[in-house]
């Protein structure tokens, strides 16, 4: 009896400093901000010695009432939707092709997930580059192989903007796609490919009826991990399209809602807004999040 | 024993590590933060370390684009920290930094530093907020407007645009004959409606702060239907500059005719190590009515530091003679101190100063102090950017700045 009771306060001591740290880095924060939401707390207008008033849940009314709002909202799902097909579609072909045995492997699975390991602002600006209307890299390319006959501005127009912040990130991210489902196919046995071929299954059908089913966990975790940091999306909007590198110009059409939050809370300094918007960017990422964790887990059940 | 070396080791660097200026005192020498927009770092290294080995200060610069300054700035001093112990005052810092009253007023110091010899100083009215020096005037600067004169030329003109309507005229000339494909260089941004409504002769807000931009038939509406012009149905500006913030590296870059510039420009533009358009470039008075706006940088203190005395020190020194021409000579800042841009007028150092001095004359001056006019500004570039895109009017546009100035006045006037 001692024993156990030993064992689990040995237990206990041993989780308490990541749950001290999750209390002090996480919940505190957490909290402080829901009650931040619910104050009209800016520093500029208050002065540094005034004192924010309670305002109850207008920070929230005012958010859901904002035409501002819900079009960073609209944008931020137009990313997600560009992202998430082609980010899992590149992931699941890249990780097909380095599932099988080929000579240098090993170094092209070290190129491919390069990408992944540059800081995603740094490729904000590595494409901003490429796609720059004058000297880019892309004009240069298609110019040369005679597709277009003269330079094209790529960022001119809105949908474009949000189309090459959708590319960018999808080069980015693709590779943790990649890996957690190279992970994925390397648990499927090696026998009931073998049966299947035994039985005279066709490759198609091996992916259709294998592949695919055993993958769908793998494919689960990916998808909502990538939509909760697409739907989060920043540093590359901020580094490629959003003009925010200088000045005060924060670019309408790729105001994604992590930005409109940027701007709300660091910009204008309107705390209690900005908290409230956090609430429910929160909100909405983990509804959204949750319908397709769920809906994927039954089909995979 | 063991034990005892343990304890006291781990007392050392507790120690060491709860008060490290405890070493930095040892030294007898101080250490101060710098905090500035890319152009007010100072670019003669040798002569701050000459200020640093006389004045036993040690300074780290810390540079940054502006709008990261200020989020710096305002998210450290909300809570009562110091961002930096001096930060460079440029663009909206009057807004987002003096206005909040992040800054330490420096009258006390200015009282007892006979040697800043501050009536040589120009502006200091500028950074008089409420009734107290918020910064010293490091640099002068008016938003002007330059053009290439060989390539104004190449299309038939002798001299530079005396109103807008010629302007355009002459930039649709100018990309008819091939000349340029894009020939004017401004920003979808704040700043190219401000100017373009300025010089047209509209006063843009009243002494109460009310906007008179938005009156009927407004001469502010026109410029902003023109600047829309040049964007969306001219096509006489680069689409590039949809999503850049200035128009200076595109001019640089080579395109362009006329160009959105600044006091001093022409030492950059005129650099043929950087620019494309060198020597060619002239400044020219704005169209029109010819008025423009004044964007003086000035340096200060943070009010939460604790090295003030330092700070001034090195105050002292980057708005000293030596510093303005070292940064002059540069960046091709134009000096704040009259004696300073003087010689250097008389020298024919300063490119076109008497177009500069003209332009001088006609400045009318942006409330730039207002709390709402940082967010205000981004509002109009959001509007700007809109009606470009044709999601929005130019008068609606218009409106819609009108409106958020009215918000947030309201909102930080309660």
């Amino acid at each position: 009896m001692f024993r156990v009771r030993s064992e689990e306060r040995t237990a206990y001591l041993a989780i308490l400093p990541v749950g001290l740290l999750l209390l002090l880095f996480v919940y505190y924060p957490a909290v402080s901000t829901f009650l931040l939401s619910l104050t009209d707390a800016n520093p500029r207008v208050q002065g540094l010695e005034g004192h924010p008033n309670v305002v109850g849940l207008l920070n929230y009314l005012q958010t859901l009432q904002s035409p501002e709002f819900w079009g960073s909202v609209w944008r931020t799902l137009q990313i997600v939707l560009m992202v998430l097909p082609l980010e899992l579609a590149i992931g699941l072909g890249a990780a097909l092709i380095l599932n099988e045995e080929f000579r240098g492997r090993g170094l092209v699975r070290t190129l491919v997930i390069l990408p992944w390991m540059l800081p995603p602002l740094v490729n904000g600006f590595m494409w901003s580059w490429i796609l720059n209307g004058d000297y880019g890299a892309l004009n240069g390319l298609l110019y040369q192989l005679g597709v277009i006959s003269q330079y094209q501005h790529w960022l001119a127009s809105p949908p474009a903007q949000l189309f090459w912040v959708a590319v960018a990130q999808v080069w980015t991210r693709f590779p943790f796609a990649m890996v957690l489902l190279l992970a994925g196919l390397q648990s499927i046995p090696h026998d009931i490919y073998e049966a299947a071929r035994v039985d005279g299954a066709r490759p198609r059908q091996v992916f259709w009826s294998i592949t695919f089913p055993m993958l769908l966990p793998a494919f689960t975790v990916a998808l909502a991990v990538e939509f909760i940091v697409t739907f989060q999306i920043f540093d590359v909007v901020w580094s490629l399209t959003a003009g925010g590198a200088a000045g005060q110009v924060i670019n309408p059409f790729t105001k994604t809602v992590m930005i409109l939050n940027y701007e709300v809370v660091f910009r204008n300094l309107d705390i209690g807004l900005g908290s409230a918007v956090a609430y429910l960017i929160l909100l909405l990422s983990m509804g959204v999040g949750y319908v397709f964790v769920r809906t994927l887990y039954e089909r995979s059940g | 024993m063991k034990a005892l070396w343990r304890t006291a080791a781990v007392v050392i660097v507790v120690g060491l590590l709860a008060f490290p200026g405890g070493l930095a005192r040892a030294g007898a020498k101080q250490s101060i933060t710098f905090l500035t927009a890319p152009w007010g770092v100072p670019p003669d290294k040798d002569l701050l370390q000459k200020f640093e080995q006389q004045s036993g200060i040690s300074v780290q610069v810390i540079s940054a684009p502006s709008a990261e300054m200020y989020t710096k700035v305002q998210v450290a001093s909300a809570s009562k920290r110091a961002p930096a112990d001096v930060i460079y005052l440029t663009e909206e810092a009057p807004s987002f930094i003096v206005a909040p009253g992040y800054m330490e007023p420096l009258d006390p110091f200015i009282a007892k530093s006979a040697d800043l010899n501050v009536g040589d100083i120009e502006r200091m009215n500028f950074w008089t907020i409420g009734g107290k020096v918020q910064g010293v005037t490091a640099y002068v600067q008016l938003v002007m407007m330059d053009y290439n004169a060989k390539r104004l030329k190449a299309g038939g003109f002798d001299k530079p645009a005396a109103t807008w309507d010629e302007l355009r005229q002459q930039a649709l000339a100018l990309k008819s004959k091939d000349v340029d494909k894009y020939p004017i260089a401004f920003g979808a941004i704040d700043w190219s409606w401000f100017l373009m409504s300025l010089s047209s002769g509209d006063e843009m807000f009243d002494k109460d702060l009310n906007p008179v931009f938005n009156k009927p038939a407004s001469a502010a509406r026109k410029a902003m239907a023109m600047l829309i012009g040049f964007f969306a149905t001219d096509k006489l500006i680069t689409p590039d500059l949809l999503t850049k913030v200035t128009p200076h590296d595109v001019f640089m870059g080579g395109t362009g005719v006329y160009h959105q510039a600044w006091q001093g420009s022409l030492a950059v533009m005129n650099n043929a190590k950087i620019s494309k358009q060198a020597p060619d470039v002239r400044y020219m008075l704005f169209p029109d009515k010819h008025f423009t706006w004044a964007l003086d940088a000035a340096i200060g203190l943070s009010r939460f530091s604790s090295h003030k005395d330092a700070g001034w020190e090195f105050i002292k020194w980057y708005v000293s003679p030596e510093n303005q021409r070292a940064i002059f000579k540069g960046v091709g800042l134009v000096p704040s101190r009259k004696s300073v841009q003087q010689a250097l007028g008389k020298e024919g150092a300063i490119a076109d100063f008497d177009v500069m001095v003209q332009q001088s004359k006609y400045v009318r001056q942006l409330p730039r102090t207002a709390k709402w006019w940082g967010p205000w500004t981004q509002s109009v570039t959001e509007a700007v950017r809109k009606a470009t895109q044709g999601q929005m009017s130019s008068d609606a546009a218009v409106d819609a700045a009108a409106k958020r100035w009215d918000e947030l006045k309201k909102q930080y006037q309660k």
